[in-house]
């Protein structure tokens, strides 16, 4: 008897235990149906299509107006169709915008505009107050003048501000290069396009753009279909229908090679890494589940995703990293990348690549397949608790074309997706040997990654993705100033301030005589020039062809008056013209900047080209702004850019070259200048050279005959 | 004129009761575990999902000075594994089971949860059973942790443009209590932990009684209890919770020594208990067997106790940054969460920042064109808070003008009552608000733990829209004039950082 308690209760223990097997992971209980059902969309008279979700859980009802107009180039007003978008919201005609907000905010609603149209949101019982509002706008927007100059300037302070913002310098440059110049996808506002947007362009694309036969608007809510049917009529119905427009093909550069294209962000402690290409693939295309699986497994947003796995949970390089490939109507992208600190940039570089080159490689392992469908159906399922949905599914089965089952049977789809088919996916849409690798961060890391390029070499791009010039930082204590001071003491050939005035003296007048050829004129430049202390100058070009000697151009100064001659046009000095001429500039103009109000001056880092480095000086005055580089070891000036404008206020460019300097009579000058005026280049050799002691030549007063005796001799 | 107004108030209460009709109540259930645990659950068959949640009421706030960042990085520790869970594995159960799953830290609490289709709703009890009775934290996880901290922090607050905002504010908002540091901590500290911190940590907050699990979904409020009976409320507390992990973590030398005064010598000695110790008995039947009496009393749990009160004198100071445009912020002391005047501040900050007619937006940002943005938000937490305004400036304005703007649009409203129509607009974004914040079951399944947590009343949830509804006029002028004052006050400029630098 006592036994047989004793094993009584040593069973009823172990059934206490029993239930308490902490090692034994619990079982699933039996699947939930996934039940979805996607609305067919109701198309109005003005060919207005809507689509509808019914969902009575809370008292609210969406309304989210998408225009699906086909994507055109915006030019050199990038950005208007930005502009547009905010400005939609900025009021009506009947109702001023200060009204339009307070009456939306009153109802407790949101209405916000966008480039392709609105969402607005409320309580089910503001509804047709709402509505209301929505009419106005799109029977006519007010696109106030003053609301449109507001947002004018704030985007300037956006643009600004996107210096500061590694996350969008990155987006932009990804498009950049992604995308290529000639497609609507590369296209980014930057100030210059900014300032190129009227009102008058917001409106042209109002008329064009925002019209009902383009677009799509989904209800989602509290609400019925009859009801849907009055509001449509009643608020959608009187919305004109415009012309309809037609898509246009675009192409986009073929990425050939990995290609290193990195930004700077001064003070940067981690660097932002986007490895991208484009990827040819539309929506609802049928490898497009195939893709989104693949892209699970490699860089999902699970915890056990390839890349976050080993670059996070593995090496601790970053709190994230993340790959996508996304289908588009137009072109579709596949991007890698995160956040990484400095020090392991070029690490991380390393793993993504490699992490992307063995999914395009190698077979995933049955496990991951199984984790990733798992995952990914109950993603599936759990998206379906937000109506929002539903709606979106809707609208890309219309949008797109899809399959009216495309949803509904997208869970066997993903079933049946095989990892035979993922590799084969992965190699027709991947391209791990042609991709662009776009990184923002602290210059110290950038050349590190040139081993990277196909090329060898970084690209480096402003943050709208425009090309940029990578300059070194000078040595401390040089200055522009000190620049100028070496480079006049070189040109005098003096070592201290006490040989400088006695070579100022003994050199006031440095006349040049020197010759070009225009091979494809068959013909030969000479060219005069003379320049004196300390403002004259002269110069005087004669064009020897087959056709005979003909006077090019002449010009003179001397001191207090002068002009010049250009064919037929003959200009006098006067005005701010002239005054600019009196200032002082022999033997160079370089030194006397300092004491020169309306000249601004920027030593701006060493630039290196083809292994020389130069001093890159910026001097920017009212009409013009200059470049000028001077070599790093000889002091001397070896270049000069100049951007100006001409008389009709298009933008011109002027580069001249200066080579093979050598001593004339005490003086270091260039025996060499190239001069490329908007493409025209004239190469000029120094054929004789006089330096004197006083200021004789009467070029100075425009007076040429001696000069043009001399020439005609050559 | 009497008549009018009069029939106006009636037009009033009929809307509110109007209102009143439409709001649906939450249902849920309620109870304690006797170990402490809390349990809230909310059933809704909508969608096949469960949401399983667990708020430990633990933040920066417990946090010793030198150990800042700790609450946040033993959090991500907490996904290494457990006795029954091997490392890099705890994700996988949720992933494999069609989930998902994510914590939070924040000064107060750590919120752990997970997004699981209905049917796996007792793997979710399991892996949080798991998570409260024996997470195993190993070197290798924590170093690894360590560094990817390191990185979170680098991507949120170093390289983020104003990014340090809040570590500048609270650092300078408090001189006692620990909110004058942020979750993420400093880097020193977070390279400063030692095994000993984890231990302890644990130890002292990862225990019953001071969890809410609050689950929201596609349940079966009976079924659910069931698994909760068999998870939860057969893990130990007190005393006995403590034998319990280690047992299971420490070696048996480590144990011996550790318990060599309540277990007799011949017994620790003794190959059977080292057979026990070692074997595949049970953590449960081990303890039953050597520890039989061993106390469950919870153990009281360390709190900070200062509370520091409303400022006194004005605290300025100026950030450079790496950023383009200036900004200017403004943090202001507020009283504790379980305040009556929390929801006057926050009607407060609404009425400057929420909407495009708000005050701030059509002032400072449309008509003045000053900012480029402005928000307004309290940051209410369990002790005394603040609530803050930040703008960022227009290109080319001096955030002193900026500065003054923000300051002209707080004077209005302390020295001239808002509008009837001002208060109804406010009225009306609360009820909006409220009826969309309860849209998911994630978001039901928090709110529901919040009230609870903080303010210790869970039915707010469907009561709270009231406390918004009974603010008047004048309370909002009132804590206008008491709460954002001069004086109460942390003004901070962000500039760009010289160049150069």
């Amino acid at each position: 008897m006592k036994k047989l308690i004793l094993i009584l209760s040593i069973i009823l223990t172990s059934n206490l235990f029993a239930q308490l097997d902490r090692s034994i992971v619990p079982d699933a209980q039996p699947n939930p149906e996934i039940k979805i059902e996607i609305p067919e969309p109701l198309t109005f008279g003005n060919g207005l299509k809507v689509i509808m979700v019914e969902n009575h859980k809370l008292p609210k009802v969406s309304f989210q107006l998408y225009v699906d107009y086909p994507n055109e180039m915006e030019g050199d007003i990038a950005g208007v169709s930005s502009i547009f978008g905010e400005l939609l919201g900025s009021g009506t005609q009947r109702t001023p915008k200060d009204v339009f907000d307070e009456k939306i905010d009153y109802m407790g609603a949101t209405f916000s505009t966008y480039a392709r149209g609105f969402y607005a949101s409320s309580l089910k019982k503001h509804t047709p107050k709402l509505l209301h509002l929505v009419n106005e706008v799109l029977m006519g927007p007010a696109f106030p003048q003053e609301e449109f100059d507001r947002i004018v300037a704030q985007s300037e302070s956006s643009l600004a501000a996107i210096a500061s913002d590694a996350g969008t310098m990155s987006n932009n440059v990804s498009s950049v290069v992604n995308y290529g110049a000639n497609h609507p996808y590369g296209e980014v506002m930057t100030e210059t396009t900014l300032a190129n947007i009227t009102l008058e362009d917001v409106k042209e694309y109002h008329q064009r753009f925002f019209i009902p036969n383009h677009a799509y608007l989904v209800i989602v809510g509290d609400i019925t279909k009859d009801e849907v049917k009055s509001y449509v009529n009643e608020y959608f119905s009187t919305w004109k229908k415009g012309e309809a427009l037609n898509s246009t093909d675009f192409a986009v550069p073929p990425a050939k090679g990995k290609n290193v294209y990195f930004v700077n962000k001064p003070g940067a402690v981690q660097s932002v890494i986007n490895i991208t290409h484009t990827v040819e693939l539309t929506p609802g295309h049928e490898d497009e589940i195939k893709l989104k699986v693949l892209n699970q497994i490699l860089g999902g947003g699970s915890f056990s995703a390839r890349l976050l796995s080993n670059l996070r949970e593995d090496k601790a390089y970053t709190y994230g990293c993340y790959s996508s490939i996304s289908s588009n109507q137009l072109i579709g992208s596949f991007t890698a990348g995160g956040n990484f600190r400095n020090e392991v940039t070029d690490s991380a570089v390393v793993q993504i690549l490699a992490e992307i080159v063995r999914i395009s490689d190698v077979e995933v392992l049955d496990t991951e397949l199984d984790l990733v469908k798992k995952s990914m159906t109950g993603a599936f399922a759990r998206s379906l608790e937000n109506p929002q949905t539903v709606a979106r599914f809707a609208l890309n089965t219309v949008r797109y074309n899809l399959p009216s089952d495309y949803y509904a049977t997208y869970l066997q789809k993903l079933e049946r997706v095989t990892k035979q088919e993922l590799i084969l996916a992965a190699s027709e849409y991947l391209s791990p040997e042609n991709l662009n690798i776009v990184v923002v961060g602290n210059e110290d890391i950038a050349e590190k990654l040139a081993g990277f390029d196909v090329d060898g070499k970084v690209a480096y791009k402003n943050y709208y993705g425009e090309d940029v010039e990578r300059l070194k930082d000078v040595e401390s204590g040089v200055t522009a100033e000190s620049i100028f001071k070496n480079y006049y003491m070189k040109t005098l050939m003096a070592s201290n301030d006490e040989e400088i005035a006695s070579k100022l003296k003994a050199a006031q007048q440095i006349e040049t005589i020197s010759k070009a050829e225009l091979k494809a004129y068959s013909a030969t430049i000479l060219m005069y020039s003379a320049e004196a202390a300390s403002n004259k100058t002269a110069a005087y070009l004669l064009i020897k062809s087959p056709m005979g000697n003909q006077v090019g151009q002449k010009e003179w100064f001397d001191g207090t008056q002068g002009g010049n001659v250009a064919g037929p046009v003959v200009t006098v000095y006067e005005g701010e013209e002239l005054e600019d001429k009196k200032k002082p500039n022999y033997p160079v103009n370089q030194i006397y900047y300092k004491d020169d109000a309306t000249v601004t001056v920027t030593l701006m880092g060493i630039s290196t080209v083809e292994d020389v480095d130069y001093y890159k000086i910026k001097i920017v005055d009212e009409e013009s702004t200059v470049l000028e580089f001077y070599d790093v070891k000889t002091g001397m000036l070896m270049m000069s850019e100049t951007y100006g404008t001409n008389d009709k206020d298009e933008p011109t460019t002027v580069i001249v070259k200066f080579d093979n300097y050598e001593e004339y009579s005490g003086l270091y000058l260039p025996k060499n200048t190239s001069i490329n005026n908007e493409g025209q280049l004239f190469e000029f050799e120094v054929i004789s050279r006089k330096i004197s002691k006083k200021i004789k030549s009467k070029a100075f007063t425009g007076n040429f005959k001696k000069v043009d005796k001399v020439l005609g001799k050559l | 004129m009497k008549i009018k107004s009069w029939l106006f108030g009636i037009a009033g209460l009929m809307s509110i009761t109007v209102s009143a009709q439409e709001r649906q109540t939450l249902d849920y259930v309620e109870y304690d575990l006797d170990n402490g645990i809390h349990v809230i659950l909310h059933e809704d068959h909508t969608t096949p999902i469960v949401a399983v949640t667990m708020m430990y009421k633990v933040g920066s706030k417990n946090e010793k000075v030198g150990r800042t960042g700790f609450a946040h990085f033993f959090e991500h520790l907490m996904f290494e594994g457990t006795t029954n869970i091997d490392r890099h594995t705890y994700d996988k159960f949720v992933e494999g089971a069609g989930g998902t799953l994510n914590a939070n830290t924040s000064q107060d609490r750590t919120f752990y949860y997970e997004l699981l289709p209905s049917n796996q709703l007792e793997l979710g009890l399991w892996l949080e059973s798991e998570r409260l009775l024996h997470a195993k934290v190993e070197n290798v996880g924590i170093e690894t942790q360590r560094e990817v901290v390191k990185e979170e922090k680098r991507q949120r607050v170093d390289n983020q443009p104003y990014g340090s905002f809040m570590y500048e504010i609270f650092r300078r908002a408090y001189k006692e209590h620990p909110y004058q540091w942020t979750p993420i901590g400093s880097m020193e500290d977070l390279d400063a932990a030692v095994e000993e911190d984890y231990v302890n940590f644990y130890r002292t907050f990862y225990v019953p009684h001071n969890v809410t699990l609050s689950i929201a979904g596609d349940i079966d409020v009976s079924q659910a209890k069931k698994w909760i009976d068999v998870y939860f409320a057969s893990i130990p507390n007190g005393d006995k919770l403590n034998i319990y992990r280690d047992r299971e973590f420490l070696s048996t030398a480590a144990f011996n020594k550790k318990y060599e005064g309540r277990i007799a010598a011949k017994v620790l000695t003794s190959a059977i208990f080292d057979n026990d110790f070692t074997g595949p008995m049970t953590t449960e039947a081990f303890l039953e067997k050597y520890f039989p009496n061993a106390s469950e009393k919870p153990v009281e749990i360390p709190r900070p106790t200062i509370k520091e009160g409303l400022l006194t004198k004005e605290i300025r100071d100026t950030i450079y940054d790496n950023i383009q445009l200036a900004a200017v912020a403004i943090a202001y002391r507020t009283p504790e969460l379980n305040h009556k005047d929390k929801y006057a501040v926050e009607m407060l900050t609404m009425l400057l920042a929420q909407g495009n007619s708000s005050r701030l937006v059509k002032n400072v940002v449309e008509k003045e064109q000053k900012a480029v943005m402005a928000v307004s938000f309290p940051f209410p937490l369990e002790d005394p808070g603040i609530a803050i305004n930040l703008a960022i400036a227009n290109m080319g304005v001096d955030p002193a003008d900026l500065e003054n703007a923000i300051e002209e649009q707080v004077r209005l409203i302390q020295t001239e009552l808002i509008t009837d129509q001002e208060l109804e607009k406010l009225q009306n974004m609360i009820e909006s608000d409220f009826v969309s914040a309860n849209s998911t079951m994630a978001g039901i399944a928090e709110s529901l733990a919040d009230y609870y947590v903080y303010q210790g009343d869970t039915e707010l949830i469907n009561t709270e829209l009231d406390k918004y509804m009974a603010v008047t006029k004048e309370d909002i002028q009132r804590v206008a004039k008491t709460y954002f004052n001069s004086n109460n006050r942390v003004v901070l400029y962000y500039l760009p950082k010289p160049t150069g630098e």
